[in-house]
């Protein structure tokens, strides 16, 4: 007697197996990415702390960068001179990019929906496009000798950093601002209509009102953008390792000491562990950002 | 004052802030072009930078590491989608890779280019070269793959997969023959997209697969030799690192104008890129729901 | 728990396919112990109000809430319990197909949406491909309608065409048991009359289950009727006996329309 086919094994039950396996070992390979990354970024990072018993304290609060031959054998680690260039070089380019890119937001959601959203918004993203070396470039080549020029010093600097970064997370804030807009339901605009408000009272106290969580996020994505750009900062700022005394006096931030000293130090050196000393930093600062980003969408989620 | 007054205001400096940035945005990205379109030519293009004024030994390398990462990368981020979209949708294990690949993605490209410096180049041995930076471009572009693959596989509706299981057909037979094809547009939009964020991309670079480009032999088939254009253990200088490379050490005289052409060459790809991105999926579209 | 009051009658003819003890269980439990016998070449309704356990039930039978749901309890096809593991899910789901609320064709030509099912289980040649697309289409009434044109696109057929695609999709496969899932509620009543005229056509090959909150449907076309209410199987007896007087009082209410 043939055995009943609801009882014997069928090649679909192999492609199914065989379709889990392939899906789960690609996840698999992402996660351990992520792990791997992790692991060995703070590895060779602690190792200042661990190996070279340079205190934790002292490298987060003291301001000099000293190593190698220049300054005579004396060796300082201080990373509080990098860290503030870098926070206040992203605050300055988020709080110069916020306003444009929600006046922006306001005009392709709510003024001229149609023009915007076919020429305005395009155009804004092109900018998305352009690799961060060509801002670097025109920020080296256009914007220093300006700078130079009307606010003296050597143009290179904390105000060179901003601009450029500026301009380069005004399109991310953007486009996240446009999307966020256009999540308030039409409902509300239609009803705020009916009890005779102006466009502006809409824009102002129902789309602005309902979609600020987000607005936030959205610029909170830009900060976290302009906080780890290497590049392009690392062509205007200046790269020496002093505390800026003026928004055009040459500094240094994270990303650019990273940049310029890596390759001209000896793996498991002093200077170069404390340069991995910066890039773990970097990494706990950047996943710090999106946590707060979680924390922001997490409350949407729930409400 | 009046609210007639001030939503008239409100318009109008909205209106002028908008002008004025699109002005300059167009001012800016027509600055660039104008300024190196004159250097770019066919010679411009096929000289070696040893030679003389030409980019056509990191043209091949950005267009080589290109490709190596399309072929790496592909297939992880359509694996890891497809398990988040459809198997593990809920599950405990899917939310915890969500969180991954978000954090991924967060992540500074100098933080990959130090990563894959360490772990390829000093780790594993393998040096500046073309395969450490396809493999650290990989690492670069994982995360924004798998999410705009998941995204192109969620627009199609999940009704197709049961009406796939209730014939009786596998689950993963209904996936790459149903919902796959139907994803397609959106898949390969967000292939060329990444494509074009991936040919510019430089920081993730420099420490992987170096700063030097070595004049290559395009007709040496041999990929071992250090000559051959396929040889993957070559260092293999970018465009984008080039431009790099070139105004911040050694400040040659062309060094300007290579680095306007170039830039020329590197837009011009990207919106190339993007608007193929488009005209594919149109296509694609039209094949489907013919 | 005080027992509730249920009335089952058992059907006369051979059965085709019968539940014993069959529950279901999600987070919370959504369908209490259930004995249901299916008589064979016959069309069973299964009525209630929303979230009576009716759709629950019927995706049990082929299978598809495996993975989403605990589900324990015999189904037997014949003199097979197919709700044990070992059972082969995608062989059963050919003998027993399954019709959606939505119609949901893929997004492809006619001949891809007939041809898939068959393609990826059997070995057949062009032409008996092709004989037995059109002998399926026809059993819809399809075939004219589409002037044997299979390369269109589904998509491009009204919500009506669409869902008799979907069932000469599933007719291809020649199944024994027919599962309806609210066919018709997504159409409107044209459409839906000729659904049903397909469906009184159709049970002289197979049996039909059908779920619907279409009372007058139920009453035009089922056989039998089961009658489910808060997760539990309440009243099942032959259709016209059910609506002419039906036993309980709850069953009564509700087919009278005083809640649902």
């Amino acid at each position: 007697m043939e055995p009943n086919p609801l009882f014997t094994r069928s090649k679909e039950i192999r492609q199914d197996n065989w379709g889990r396996w392939l899906c789960y070992i690609s996840v698999s390979i992402l996660l351990l990415l992520v792990v791997t990354i992790i692991y060995f970024i703070s590895s060779k990072g602690i190792q200042t702390f661990t190996k070279n018993h340079v205190s934790v304290w002292s490298f987060l609060t003291t301001a000099d960068w000293n190593t190698g031959t220049l300054s005579g054998g004396k060796t300082d680690l201080g990373a509080l001179a990098l860290m503030t260039t870098s926070f206040v070089t992203t605050m300055l380019a988020a709080a110069l990019a916020t306003p444009l890119a929600f006046v922006i937001g306001i005009y392709v959601v709510a003024l001229q929906p149609k023009f915007g959203q076919k020429f305005v918004q395009p155009i804004i993203e092109l900018l998305l496009g352009i690799p961060s070396v060509v801002y670097g470039f025109i920020g080296l080549t256009v914007l220093v000798p300006i700078i130079r020029q009307h606010f003296g010093g050597t143009g290179f600097g904390i105000l060179a950093g901003a601009l450029i970064l500026a301009l380069m997370i005004l399109p991310t804030i953007t486009s996240l601002a446009i999307e966020s807009m256009r999540s308030v339901d039409p409902s509300y605009q239609k009803f705020a209509y009916t009890l005779g408000c102006t466009r502006w009272q809409v824009i102002y106290h129902v789309i602005l009102r309902i979609s600020a969580k987000k607005l936030v996020v959205a610029v909170i994505y830009g900060v976290a953008r302009a906080f780890g750009e290497a590049l392009a900062v690392q062509m205007v700022i200046g790269n020496t390792v002093q505390m800026a005394t003026s928004l055009v006096s040459p500094t240094a931030t994270l990303t650019s000491k990273l940049t310029t000293d890596i390759g001209n130090t000896i793996d498991g050196t002093l200077p170069n562990n404390a340069l991995w000393t910066l890039a773990l930093i970097l990494l706990l600062i950047s996943l710090a950002f999106n946590l707060i980003v979680k924390g922001f969408t997490k409350g949407d989620r729930a409400a | 004052m009046n609210r007639y007054l001030i939503d008239r205001i409100c318009r109008w400096l909205i209106y002028a802030v908008v002008a004025t940035v699109v002005a300059l945005i167009l001012l800016f990205v027509g600055f660039l072009i104008a300024k190196g379109w004159s250097t770019v030519n066919w010679q411009f293009l096929t000289t070696a930078s040893d030679d003389g004024l030409g980019i056509r030994d990191q043209l091949f390398n950005s267009l080589y590491l290109l490709i190596l990462t399309l072929i790496l990368s592909c297939p992880i981020a359509l694996g890891s989608a497809i398990a988040l979209t459809i198997y593990g949708e809920k599950s405990r294990f899917a939310s915890v890779a969500k969180m991954a690949i978000q954090a991924l993605s967060s992540l500074p490209s100098i933080i990959i280019g130090l990563f894959g410096f360490l772990l390829l180049v000093l780790k594993f041995k393998i040096g500046f070269s073309v395969l450490s930076g396809a493999i650290a471009l990989t690492f670069f572009n994982l995360p924004i793959l798998t999410q705009s693959m998941s995204l192109a596989i969620a627009t199609v509706p999940s009704s197709r997969l049961d009406a796939g299981i209730s014939l009786g057909v596998s689950q993963w037979h209904t996936i790459i023959k149903v919902v796959l094809p139907e994803a397609i547009p959106g898949m390969i939009s967000g292939i060329v997209l990444s494509a074009g964020r991936v040919f510019g991309e430089a920081a993730a670079l420099i420490y992987t697969a170096g700063q030097s480009a070595p004049k290559l032999n395009y007709g040496n088939w041999n990929i071992f030799d250090s000559n051959s254009f396929l040889n993957p253990l070559r260092p293999a200088e970018t465009l984008a690192v080039h431009i790099w490379k070139l105004n911040t050490e050694s400040i040659g005289p062309d060094a300007e104008v290579i680095s306007q052409g170039t830039i020329v060459v590197l837009i011009l790809t990207i919106v190339a890129f993007n608007f193929l991105a488009r005209q594919l999926a149109h296509h694609w579209q039209h094949k489907i729901y013919r | 728990m005080a027992p509730v009051a249920t009335y089952l009658q058992t059907p006369t003819e051979p059965i085709a396919i019968q539940t014993e003890d069959l529950t279901v269980t999600y987070d919370q439990q959504a369908l209490w112990p259930t004995n249901l016998q299916f008589p064979q070449h016959a069309i069973t309704a299964l009525i209630g109000p929303s979230g009576s356990g009716k759709s629950t039930f019927l995706r049990c039978l082929n299978r598809m809430n495996d993975g989403l749901a605990k589900v324990e309890g015999k189904i037997m096809l014949g003199e097979v319990d197919v709700n044990r593991p070992e059972i082969n899910v995608y062989r059963l789901r050919q003998q027993i197909g399954m019709l959606f609320q939505q119609p949901n064709p893929f997004a492809r030509s006619i001949r891809f949406n007939l041809s898939f099912g068959v393609m990826e289980h059997q070995h057949i040649s062009r032409a008996a491909l092709q004989e037995k697309m059109q002998t399926a289409l026809e059993m819809v009434d399809l075939w004219s309608e589409i002037e044997g044109d299979l390369s269109r696109n589904a998509l491009q057929l009204s919500g009506g065409q669409q869902q008799r695609l979907c069932l000469a999709r599933t007719l291809m496969l020649t199944p024994d048991v027919l599962l309806l899932d609210e066919p018709a509620s997504a159409l409107d009543p044209i459409a839906t009359a000729k659904i049903e005229a397909n469906l009184l056509k159709l049970k002289q090959n197979y049996t039909i289950i059908i779920v619907t909150h279409n009372l007058e449907q139920a009453a035009r076309i089922s056989d039998y009727t089961a009658f489910f209410y808060e997760g539990k199987l309440r009243e099942f007896d032959r259709t016209k006996q059910m609506f002419i007087k039906p036993h309980l009082q709850l069953t009564n209410d509700y087919l009278s329309g005083n809640f649902g």
